[in-house]
Order: structure tokens, then sequence, then C-alpha cells
């Protein structure tokens, strides 16, 4: 049985939770009972439909799209902040589409930060780029990204002239992203492409630069370098004849296909798109059945990578238990994730984008915030390899639990019960999760305790808590300091059913639910994902 | 025996105190290398050494500018070169660019040590690679998982984090301000550090966090492996937390730091020194100042002496400054030691506006407890290696072990464990180390070499006394520690001996002779001058 053999069984409960977490930021009760029944390749094709390009984002404070106007010096640190909320705002609402998650794995792997691009029209631009091609072809993209504006802008593409050759992009266009580096089996020999390689892809790449006006590219015949281009036996010796005029910018094209030509390319993509999806540490035996049939359904899609996410997700390697919990929640997913979880519940609700765009922002912009504090900045990189978790060993996802980023991740969770205030047009607003309204309806008979927190938990723990930590929950979390903890929790729960307006016995229950689910979201079994 | 076994009862207080050692007072031990020994370690713990981190590459060029080759600067580094009545000078030879410039005074009090030309063979050009190879002191062509502090760290603490913190160690082993804990402060097995962005977030976030373990569930595999880990974390900052609280209120920092949020590097060390000041005893922090790699806009053209690699130096001398006169101010300048360290330097010509990846660039140790001065030479803009960077003068990792040694008193075996090789040692502090005397400094083992005269240019005397007979080797070596040369090898008596050696066909220079007995290994520090 090979480990990229379709799992071909109906989804129980785990499996649907396992892809839900994985593959879209709505694990949501609801959508668990949707998917748990169905066959993965239902479940695939809901994940990967075709979903209509969203409007690009609004000024809130006019009503009318920035990205189409000139730069605009003063309000362009504000552009960026509601190109974030925006965007935290299509991964809040995605709902059981794989779209912005893979939007998310492009932007970890084509990394381009606002210090450094400083124009939010270009990063606009650019994610709604890397959004396009969600689940389209990866030699296109990567021929697109070469020559977007903000990736010029970031990777000092734009100063790359045959005066003054700047390799920084060269570098890590093959580098960073797309056949990377191998062993170094001799000075400046990274088995997959070397030094001279470097230089001459930088050779190829002159002449591009950005069009601040538009934001957009253009090339410029007289800065490119239009001797031949000669690059090494790890490129099988290819020349990249050296062309003059308007005809240099096709170098770009026959660079990116002669990358592309290299079957170590393949595998490097499938490599990400696996420590993105499926778990961050690759062994033998995932080298070789995994990456090297993901690599082959790759080419053969003549870099197409739709059928590549459909393998992945329907092998019975994904769903493989061993995998179930095996990851640290990334701090996007954990903030996105746990906010839409709750997101009926909300009191007040979440303001809409139609009736309160400003305050709609403000809420958003509270999420993508704490995810900063928790280390993972969008549109923020710390720099161009992308976040530390996906690549630096031996630590790996672990990186994003620290003494820090522990307390910010807690203090997160803390406050979608102790509430979190922004500003709507009501003036500062205090949201906060309607605990009992929530305990309705996952739970039908509450005043039985072992049952409540069974049911408060299940859905939120990347691993099933086991009884004696159910039994904790119920003994220490619930109603702690009792004798007999049930009779008091069932007891304090009918006096609340019993006179339901009565503010102080409501509290009595909702301040021991938001109890729970706190320490419950605080437990590392919730941290995994 | 673990040093920290051996000291404890001993304590810091061994200084100065009528100590009482085996029944012996100290007087009797006078002129013993044990107590000297001893002593030594015991102020060892209370050392502290900060580490910067130059993240991106700095331009080493346009840090401290070459005056002994202007006219090569001016042609090869247009993009960036910064005019002569603009620099500011250090000594002869050396000028400063002017935001550096404040650094002057720490150089003219003695307070900074430079070593030029510092890489390691076979530079390679990746920020990422590089830098992993500066945190894990590895080869180039040899990966680890561990780094140079994190394995420094551990092989006093091998059971960490089980049983920590104790009484012995009540405090972090090492912090690092800032996000995500970088690969130097990995250990073997467990990251050996703890990372703080920010005190008062901290402290108002990690208290009153709740304990989750419940009933700790024993469970398998990789999802198992990261609930003890993210249960370690917890368990660890709890406890860490109300320590590191109550250092932060009675921590005060003394002199006049930037405005926060003005310079990213003095934020930090502020937090350094309010941790040291109220009395943690953490000995490693590390701190990050990110943004050289400057392919690009590194100088505004009609000011050369601003723009983004002006802002940096002029971040980095004054955090060093005034960090430097809060531990004075504080009365803790002897306790501590920075260093700051950066993946390469920047390639000698420069492109566009900018400067590519480089190979060497210079090193920075400051504090009361270095040995002021330049080491090493100025880069040569002319004899560069074959792809247009600078040679290597020294080894970073001659850098780290004389640190580890000088500094921390880490004896051969500690040093073997975590440097893995044998690297030989430049004359960084006025501390000495215990394993490895300079000359005149009798260390545990009661050798003492030096050779006369030195420096020398003909022939000179090496000296030793050897405490019994039996079977000597001694080697010459250059700079970076290669052996060049078996100055004798044999039996020799117990008691005085004399070797001489001429020196006339060496390059000039600094070189080290090493003496290889039963008892140990010795070395001593020839100059040769032309």
């Amino acid at each position: 049985m090979a480990l990229m053999d379709a799992y071909t069984g109906t989804l129980d409960e785990q499996r649907a939770k396992h892809l839900l977490r994985r593959a879209t930021f709505a694990p949501t009760t609801d959508n668990i009972k949707t998917f748990t029944g169905r066959s993965a390749t239902t479940a695939v094709t809901i994940l990967l439909a075709a979903t209509p390009a969203p409007s690009a984002p609004l000024d809130p404070t006019t009503n009318e799209q920035w990205h189409n106007k000139p730069y605009n010096r003063e309000k362009d640190a504000t552009y960026n902040e509601y190109l974030k909320s925006w965007w935290t705002g299509l991964m809040f609402n995605d709902g059981t589409s794989l779209r912005e998650k893979m939007t998310l794995f492009w932007h970890n792997l084509l990394v381009s930060s606002y210090p450094a691009v400083q124009d939010a029209r270009y990063l606009y631009r650019q994610n709604a780029l890397l959004r396009r091609f969600a689940f389209g072809n990866v030699r296109t993209l990567l021929k697109e990204i070469t020559i977007d504006p903000a990736m010029l802008r970031y990777l000092n593409g734009n100063t790359n002239t045959k005066a003054a050759i700047n390799e920084n992009y060269g570098r890590e266009l093959q580098e960073l992203f797309t056949i990377g580096k191998g062993a170094e089996v001799s000075a400046g020999n990274y088995t997959n492409y070397t030094e001279q390689d470097v230089r001459a892809a930088a050779r190829v790449l002159t002449g591009w630069a950005d069009v601040a006006e538009n934001a957009t590219s253009r090339f410029i015949p007289e800065n490119h370098v239009t001797e031949d281009k000669q690059f090494s036996a790890a490129y099988q010796n290819t020349v990249i004849r050296g062309r003059s005029g308007a005809d240099g910018a096709q170098e770009t094209d026959e660079l990116l296909d002669m990358i592309f030509r290299q079957p170590e390319t393949a595998r490097f993509f499938c490599r990400k798109l696996y420590v993105w999806f499926v778990g961050t540490e690759i062994d033998a035996t995932i080298e070789r059945e995994v990456i090297g049939e993901l690599a082959s359904t790759l080419r053969g899609s003549n870099w197409e990578i739709k059928p590549v996410l459909e393998l992945l997700f329907k092998s019975q390697h994904f769903f493989d238990a061993a995998n179930m919990g095996a990851m640290v929640k990334n701090p996007i997913d954990l903030v996105v994730s746990t906010a839409q979880y709750f997101s009926k519940y909300f009191t007040p609700a979440i303001p809409s984008q139609v009736d309160d765009l400003a305050g709609y922002f403000n809420a958003m912009k509270w999420l993508w915030q704490s995810a900063d504090a928790q280390e993972m900045g969008i549109l923020n990189h710390p720099n161009v390899a992308g976040w530390k978790a996906y690549y630096q060993t031996p630590q790996l996802d672990r990186l994003w639990i620290n003494a820090a980023t522990l307390a910010s991740r807690n203090d997160f969770t803390d406050k979608l019960f102790a509430g979190f205030t922004v500003a709507t047009k009501q003036g500062m607003t205090r949201f906060a999760v309607n605990s009992i309204a929530f305990t309705r309806d996952v739970c039908t008979n509450p005043a039985n305790g072992d049952d409540l927190v069974d049911k408060l938990s299940i859905d939120l723990t990347g691993v099933a808590l086991t009884q004696a930590q159910k039994l904790y929950l119920m003994d220490e979390v619930l109603a702690p300091g009792f004798f007999n903890a049930r009779g008091a929790w069932d007891m304090n729960w009918s006096f609340y059913i019993s006179d339901p307006s009565n503010a102080a016995k409501r509290q009595a229950v909702q301040s021991r639910i938001d109890n729970v689910l706190k320490f419950v979201l605080q437990m590392p079994e919730t941290h995994l994902v | 025996m673990k040093r920290r076994d051996f000291l404890t009862g001993l304590g810091s207080a061994a200084i100065g105190l009528p100590l009482v050692l085996d029944g012996f007072t100290t007087r009797a031990f006078a002129e013993s290398p044990t107590l000297k020994h001893v002593a030594a370690l015991a102020a060892a713990q209370d050392r502290v050494l900060v580490l910067i981190q130059l993240s991106g590459g700095n331009d080493g060029i346009n840090t401290l500018i070459p005056l002994d080759q202007l006219s090569t600067y001016y042609r090869i580094r247009q993009a960036v070169a910064i005019p002569e009545n603009r620099i500011v000078k250090l000594n002869d030879a050396t000028g400063l660019h002017p935001r550096f410039a404040p650094i002057k005074s720490l150089f003219d009090d003695g307070n900074l040590a430079i070593v030029n030309g510092v890489s390691y063979p076979t530079v390679n050009q990746s920020h990422f690679r590089s830098t992993d190879i500066w945190f894990t002191a590895s080869e180039s062509d040899q990966y680890l998982s561990s780094g140079w502090l994190g394995r420094f760290v551990n092989y006093e603490a091998p059971n960490f984090p089980t049983g920590y913190p104790n009484d012995k160690n009540p405090d972090p082993l090492a912090i690092e301000i800032g996000g995500a804990m970088s690969l130097t402060l990995q250990g073997n097995t467990n990251a050996m550090g703890m990372t703080i962005r920010d005190l008062s977030a901290f402290e108002q976030l990690v208290s009153g966090q709740a304990s989750t373990g419940g009933s700790v569930a024993q469970r398998t595999g990789k999802a198992g492996n990261r609930i003890d880990f993210i249960r370690d974390v917890q368990a660890q900052s709890q406890k860490y937390s109300t320590r590191i609280r109550a250092v932060a209120d009675k921590g005060r920092n003394k002199a006049q730091y930037p405005d926060k949020g003005k310079n990213p590097l003095a934020d930090q060390l502020q937090i350094v020194a309010r941790l040291i000041a109220g009395g943690l005893q953490t000995r490693v922090y590390v701190v990050n100042l990110g943004g050289f790699d400057t392919h690009w806009d590194q100088a505004v053209p009609t000011d050369l002496t601003t723009g983004i690699h002006a802002n940096l130096l002029g971040y980095l001398a004054e955090g060093m400054k005034t960090f430097q006169q809060d531990l004075k101010l504080l009365g803790l300048e002897n306790r501590v030691l920075g260093m700051t360290i950066s993946e390469f330097g920047r390639r000698p010509a420069t492109s566009s506006l900018g400067t590519d990846h480089g190979t060497a660039g210079p090193m920075f140790l400051f504090g009361a407890p270095v040995r002021g001065g330049i080491i090493g030479k100025n880069p040569s803009l002319t004899d560069l290696l074959p792809d247009n960077n600078l040679k290597m003068q020294y080894d970073f990792r001659q850098l780290y072990t004389s640190v580890l040694s000088q500094w921390f008193q880490a004896d051969t075996q500690h040093l073997n464990t975590v440097m893995m090789k044998s690297f030989e040692q430049l004359p960084l502090l006025t501390t000495t180390s215990v394993n490895e005397p300079q000359n005149a400094f009798g260390g545990a083992s009661g050798m003492v070499i030096r050779n006369y005269p030195n420096p020398c240019a003909g022939t000179t005397n090496i000296e030793y006394t050897l405490p019994q007979s039996g079977m000597v080797r001694l080697t010459l070596h250059d700079a970076l520690g290669r052996e060049i040369a078996t100055i004798g090898s044999g039996y020799q008596s117990e008691g005085k001996q004399s070797v001489t050696f001429d020196a006339s066909a060496l390059a000039q220079g600094a070189y080290f002779y090493r003496l290889q007995t039963e008892r140990g290994m010795i070395s001593g520090q020839m100059n040769v001058v032309r």
C-alpha cells in the first residue's frame, strides 16, 4: 500500500476535522458536520472550487478604491493597514475554500514586505496575483512574480542594470523561490546551481524596472546585458542567447524555463507544500514516496498545481493518524480560525463590510495585530526566507512557541471571552463571545458537567483529550473547590435555566464556562493542528 | 566533576575574602595556581556576554574606512564612498563612517577591540546558510543543528530543562531579546534560552496564566513530542516569570537611552542592562539589529553620509555607547562583555546604489574587560579573492574560542565540546584563560611559556618549565590556528627548557606556538615584525 494511494472511505469526524483544519480557516462545528460522511473526493472538490476574485480594498473614509490611484505618501501606511485588514477578512470569510491558505502559502514562499516595498498599491497587486494563482500554474506564477513590481522593489530587481549588476533576485530566485540549494559540493557550487549561475541569472534579469505611476513594471532595453549568458553544468551548460531591444525580456522566460526543466525544481515546490500542509519534518520515506509522487504529478500536469493538491489531500498519507495534530498551529491560523469558530457568537456581532466597513476593518486589524504579536505578521516577514517555523531546523514549527509568543497566544484567546475593544461606528465597542449561546448550540444537556466539558473542547483541540484531562476540566476548572462538583454545576445551571434573565445567575454559569474555554484554548493540545 | 558542582558553596564571594578551602586559608595558597583557577572560575560565573547580531551582512569597508587605500576606495566604491572631509579619523590608518564616530570615545578609553578581516574559509553567500554557520560555528560544508552558545550553556546544564530553575540556577540560562529564538541558543536537544520581547508586555502577559497541564497525558509521535515541548515552555516561563518580574522591578537604568522606538538596538540593550542591574544571573544575552543587506539605497546619492547604512551604524554606535555608559554608572562594567557578529561583509566594489554579499568583515568587542585596540590590518581592496571579495585574516571561531576561554574560563574539554576543534586564541581581553594561559600566566598545569625577544625579527628563544620529564611537542601556528611547522619534539627532562627558533623566514604578523605535554597544552603568541 503506497502512501499516496487515495483514501477511499468516507470521512469520519476525525478526518473531516483534520482536513478542515489543515486546508481552511473554518473548522467550525457546522463545517465538520457537513464534511463528515462525505468522500475525500467530494470534500476536495469543495476545497478547490473556483471562487470569484474579490474586489479591491476600499478606503473606508471615502468608500473608494486606492490601488488604481497615484501613490499617496500621507495615506500609504494606512492603505497598507487596510490591505492587511482586507486580506485578513478574506481569510476570515473563506469558508470551506482552500484559496486563502494557498494565497498565504505563496506569500510565505514568494515574500515581499511593506517596510521594504513602501507602496501598498504594489503589495495589493502582488497579493491579487498570488490569489489568482492559488490553484494555478506554478511556472507561470514564477514568471509573473519575477517581474512583479513589488518583488522588483523587494529584491532590488529594479536596480539590476548592465551598468551595475545586482545579484539579489538572481540569487534568491534560485535559492529560495524555485530550485533550492543543495549540498555545497565545492566552493560556490550548491549542487543545484552555482555562484556562476547566480551571476548569469542576474545578467539575464537586467533591465526590469517598476513604474511607480501605475504600480506596474516594464523592461528597459538600454539597461539590459545583451551578451550571451553561460550557465554551469548544474543547468547542463545552458547558454541563454543575449538579445537586444525589447526581445531582451524574452530571456527572463528562458531563464525560468531552464530552471523549470530541472527535476529538482518540482521536488522543491512539493516539499514546500508538504511542509505547509502536512508536516514540517520530511524523512527519507516521505521524500521518496510522497515528494517523488507529488513532483511527478506536478511535472506531468505541466506545472498545474491543482492536480498536486488533489492528490495530496485525498491521500492515505494525509489522513494518517500520525499526521493529525502533528504541527504547532501558526499564529494566523490560530487567530483567524479560532475567531471564525466562535464568529456566530460574538456579542455584539462583528460589523459587516456593508454597514460599517471601518468597524469591520478594525475588527480584522485586531486579528492581524494579534498574529503580529505572536511573530507572524502578514506583509511583514522577518526576511526573504519567510517564517522560520517552515525551514529552521531542528525546532521548525515548535519555533512558534516560546515564553513570549505563548503569552501572546494565550492573551489573544483569553480576550475572546474577556472582551476586546475596537472602534466601530457606534464608538469604542467591546466584543466578547457569548459562551452560553455557544454552549446551547454544541451541547444538548449542559447540566451534565462531564458532557459539557467534552462538547466545549471536542472541536478545539488538535489532539483529542484523554478521559483524565476531561475529568480535570470538570473537577478543577468548571467547578473547582466543590466536594460534589457535578452536583454543584447541575444546581447552578438549573438556577440559571429557571431564571435566565437574572444577571447574577447567568454570570455564575457563564464565568465558569468561559474558564473552561479559556483553559482549553491554552492547553498544549489546542496549539496543535 | 562539573564546574558548577565544583563551585557549589563557594559562590562569587570567593574573590578577596578569607575563604577557607579544604582547611587552608587563602594565604596559604597565595601563589597556588589552583586557587587562581578557582577564583577565576568563580569570577567567570558572574560574567555576562551580550551578543549583538547585525543581520544582513554589514559593510565593513564603510564602517571602518581604510585610510591607507583611499584612492582605490573612491575608485571602486563610488556609490557609497564617504567624502574624505567627512571621515572621522580613528587612527592614522583607519577612519570611521561619521555616523559610527561615537564609538571613538570607547576606543580611546580602551573599551573597544576591533578585529579586522573576520570570516571563515569558503564563505557561503546565502544569508541563511551563512547565518547558520555563524550561529552554529560550523565549517562551511558542515551542517549542525545546535548553536555555539546553546552548546556552551548545555555543557554546564546537561539535563536542562529537567530540574530547572533550581537553587543554583534560578534564572534563565540565556535570554534572547526579540521574537523567535535563533539557532545560536539551540542546545543539543532543547532551546537553552528564553525569549523576552518587551518587559512591560512580558510582565503583563505572563502573570496569572494558568498552568494547562491538568493531568499529564503521555502521548507519542509527532503530536506527543509537541505537547511535551509546549508543556515545557509553559512550565519554564511560569517558573522564570516571577523572578524576572522581580528583577525587572528592582533593576534601574542610569544612563539616558534614546526614546523608545528611536533606536531598536538601544531599546534591547536597555532591557539587558536593566535585567543585569536587577540581579538576574543569566550569563548570555542575544540581541539583534537587522537591515544590513544594503544591496540598494545603502547611501543617499545626494549625501553619501546618510541612508540606510548610516542609520544602522548610528543605532549601533549609540546603542553600544549608551549601554557602556549605563554599565559604568551601574558599577557593572567589569562584568559585561559585548560582541558583534554579522553573517558576512560586503563586496569591495559597489553595485548601483549599494553593495552585494561579500566575505570578511570587522568584529567589535566592547566593554571594560577588552584589551582595546585593533587586531589585524585594514583589509586590502586590491589583493582580493578570485571572486573579488576580501581575504580572511581571522576565523570567527577564533574569537568565539577566545571569548569562551578568556571570558567564561571554559576549560579544554568544554571548549572542545562547544567548538569541536581547536582554534588559536587572540588576545582580546584583559582577563586570561584557564586552559591556555597567555604569556606569564600560570594556569592549572602550573606551566608558563614565553618567547624572548618578542616581537622578534630574527631568532627568538622560546622558554618554558616542565613540571615533569616526558614527551613534548612544540609547534608553530599561523593566526588562523593552522600548524605551519614543528619546532621540536621528543623527550625532555623536568625543569627549565629553552628552544631557539629562527623567525626570519616568516612574514610579518601574529603567530602562535603550542607546547603539548603529558600534563596538558600551553601556548603563547609571537609577533614577527619586519
